[in-house]
């Protein structure tokens, strides 16, 4: 761990009703695309929550770029832009939605947002209301990505994009993970994507970390993402009986 | 037809078994008869007289949004809520059956309220003059209450949803109807034209014609930024900025709105009191600007399941604190607020204790209001609580004063009212902490 680390976490504990999410300790590293996977229930997005300082950690240490989220939400969210499929986007166009988010991010970029608009194929005169599942998604990507941050999270993202789409966000995690200062972290379902972007991953399972590493670690030589985690949860299934 | 008939019962099965029902319910119930009951006439007991005067305008303007709303809350506010929009029904026999489910669940209560409330009065339940007196009461609310219910069950199709501004002409249509000819200031008339405007509503209503252009595919223009936006190094002065911009941008909407509302009465001269129509231009004015805390509609999209507090959650992953999201939001309404309660105690202090009871209730709305759309807007519980709490304590004032006060304290009344409102307004403001829902533990 260096101390340009982006993200630490250390002995997190969350608790919610019957679920208890625990992660030892995780670490993100500048100029790296992370992926968080594991099946639906088993914690990624009450990790990214809490990364975000949506969710107090009963116990634990989370720090975003040296801060703690929940004691510093405005430092982290400046720099650490969030997207999650569930977030409500105000009921205005494209292009008024943006500019209205402009105003609060020093570093946003007028340009990259045209960009992006382009890439995305969205239309910023369209009224978020009438988008497609698919085109709300891409405007929550533009938004997180926008004002370029140190670490970009993004909480399913494929959900509902055509291919297109899909290479798009692509192309733009690709982006930031050449930048050698900023770092993305994806938790999806798209396994394959996944696993041609990622350097690192954490697979988790009913709140317990699975495994976690650089992805060649994590994948055995001759396996897809896929047939390791299919492994890794068979392996998992034997230990519990 | 069978569809039809089983669409009823569930309208009212749901509007008396679930809370969102029973409260739309209870709200009808005592708005309805507020608007018919002027058009009784005096001394003739239970004759129709006509009598439409400038204050049905206003209240049948208000039944719009109360409509709307109680629809929405026994079948569920929007199309992802509800699977009412997936029966196999047309949307016009929705409409006709959503329309006769509310009018049966509103009857039914009403009369079996009345019963009691005329032997107070010395009218027999099993007398002619009761039974007529209820059922011209009925006839009439139904007449009144028929177009904006089918245009309500409009308004949840997500197809017709573009064209929700015609909604808003029920109203002041059906009131120019019976204020200009004079033969609709009958029984026979005014259930007629209520009829007849109904019809209209439930055949042009799905037509293409009536619905907005699509707009034209615009040539691609990336969004331009204002200097003022430009390079925000302090998101929280931002946020003020946008609060001040807020309230502007609201106070000039709903300026508008009430222009084009009060505009008619005044170039017809169908008022009798100018001051009243100036004062309802204002309150119409700062109400709207309250539905716009920030500058923003309080609606958001795209999330799977609607809960309160989701105008809140969209500004959870800005750089600003949620309290001060809270507070901006508190305050605007709050403001905005306290214009529609200092102009409601102007009316009843310069019209007496004439228009004490009608001035007491919109008071009683306007305070529960602001907690009801904080609530909404941040998903705040304490808001939720205080405004039952004000709420509940108003209605007893009313009462109290109604009952056991000279008319001349009631004023004295109503400004306590809004002091315990402007307090309760500032304590909250002060620790806003308390406002916001706290990340779970």
């Amino acid at each position: 761990m260096t101390d340009e680390t982006l993200v630490q976490v250390t002995d997190l504990r969350v608790a919610r009703g019957g679920f208890a999410l625990h992660i030892p300790k995780w670490t993100v590293e500048p100029g790296c695309v992370v992926g968080v996977v594991g099946p639906n229930g088993s914690g990624k997005t009450t990790l990214l929550d809490c990364l975000a300082g949506l969710i107090r950690p009963a116990h634990g240490r989370v720090r975003v770029l040296g801060r703690d989220p929940i004691a510093d939400p405005a430092f982290v969210r400046s720099r650490a832009g969030f997207m999650s499929d569930e977030r409500p986007l105000f009921d205005l166009n494209v292009g008024k939605l943006l500019q209205t988010l402009s105003g609060y991010y020093a570093t946003w970029d007028a340009e990259l947002v045209a960009h992006l608009l382009v890439r995305f194929a969205v239309d910023p005169a369209a009224r978020v209301r009438e988008l497609s599942k698919g085109q709300g998604t891409c405007v929550r990507v533009i938004a997180a990505l926008a004002f370029r941050p140190a670490v970009v999270v993004l909480d399913e993202p494929g959900t509902g994009l055509d291919l297109g789409a899909r290479q798009a966000l692509l192309h733009s995690v690709l982006e930031i993970a050449r930048d050698p200062v900023r770092s993305v972290i994806i938790s999806s379902h798209q396994l394959t994507d996944l696993e041609r972007i990622t350097d690192a991953l954490l697979v988790l399972r009913a709140g317990k970390v699975v495994a976690q590493g650089a992805t060649d670690s994590v994948v055995p030589e001759g396996q897809s993402l896929q047939e390791a985690l299919l492994q890794l949860r068979a392996s998992g299934a034997e230990m519990s009986a | 037809m069978s569809a039809t008939i089983q669409h009823v019962s569930v309208v009212v099965r749901l509007m008396c078994s679930t809370r969102g029902g029973l409260v739309a319910l209870l709200v009808l119930v005592n708005t309805l008869p507020m608007v018919a009951m002027p058009m009784f006439a005096r001394g003739r007991d239970g004759w129709f007289a006509g009598g439409f005067t400038v204050d049905a305008f206003a209240l049948s303007v208000l039944f719009v949004p109360v409509c709307r709303w109680a629809l929405g809350s026994c079948l569920g506010h929007r199309r992802a809520q509800t699977s009412a929009a997936l029966l196999p029904l047309s949307p016009r026999q929705r409409a006709v059956a959503e329309a006769i489910g509310m009018l049966v669940a509103i009857a039914v209560p009403m009369a079996v309220i009345s019963a009691p409330l005329a032997a107070i009065v010395g009218i027999s339940p099993a007398s002619v003059v009761f039974w007529r007196s209820i059922g011209t009461l009925l006839c009439v609310q139904a007449a009144m209450a028929l177009p904006h219910l089918i245009l309500a069950s409009f308004d949840r199709e997500a197809t017709y949803s573009h064209r929700l501004w015609i909604r808003w002409l029920a109203g002041p249509t059906l009131t120019a109807l019976c204020l200009s000819i004079p033969a609709m200031q009958s029984f026979f008339g005014y259930v007629a034209v209520g009829v007849l405007v109904a019809a209209a509503a439930l055949v042009w209503g799905p037509v293409a014609w009536l619905a907005g252009q699509p707009r034209p595919r615009r040539v691609f223009i990336a969004p331009t930024e204002s200097p003022a936006r430009k390079g925000a190094s302090d998101p929280v002065a931002m946020l003020s900025r946008d609060f001040r911009r807020g309230l502007g941008y609201g106070a000039a909407r709903g300026v508008i709105w009430s222009l084009a509302l009060v505009c008619p009465l005044v170039v017809f001269r169908w008022w009798r009191f100018p001051e009243l129509a100036a004062a309802g231009a204002i309150v119409i004015a700062a109400t709207i600007a309250g539905r716009y805390p920030l500058g923003l509609s309080p609606r958001v999209v795209g999330v799977h399941w609607v809960n309160n507090g989701d105008f809140g959650r969209a500004w959870s992953t800005l750089p600003i604190p949620a309290s001060a999201v809270a507070r901006a939001v508190y305050l605007h309404i709050a403001l905005c607020s306290a214009v529609v309660l200092a102009v409601c105690i102007a009316v009843l202090a310069a019209a007496g204790p004439a228009t004490t009871t009608a001035g007491l209730v919109v008071m009683v709305a306007g305070l529960a209001l602001v907690g009801i759309r904080t609530h909404n807007a941040v998903g705040s519980v304490r808001a939720w609580q205080w405004s039952w709490v004000v709420g509940a304590a108003s209605i007893g004032c009313v009462w109290l004063a109604r009952v056991g006060l000279d008319p001349s304290r009631h004023t004295t009344i109503a400004a306590g009212m809004v002091a315990v409102a402007v307090l309760g307004a500032v304590a909250v403001c002060l620790s806003p902490a308390h406002l916001v829902r706290s990340p779970q533990a």
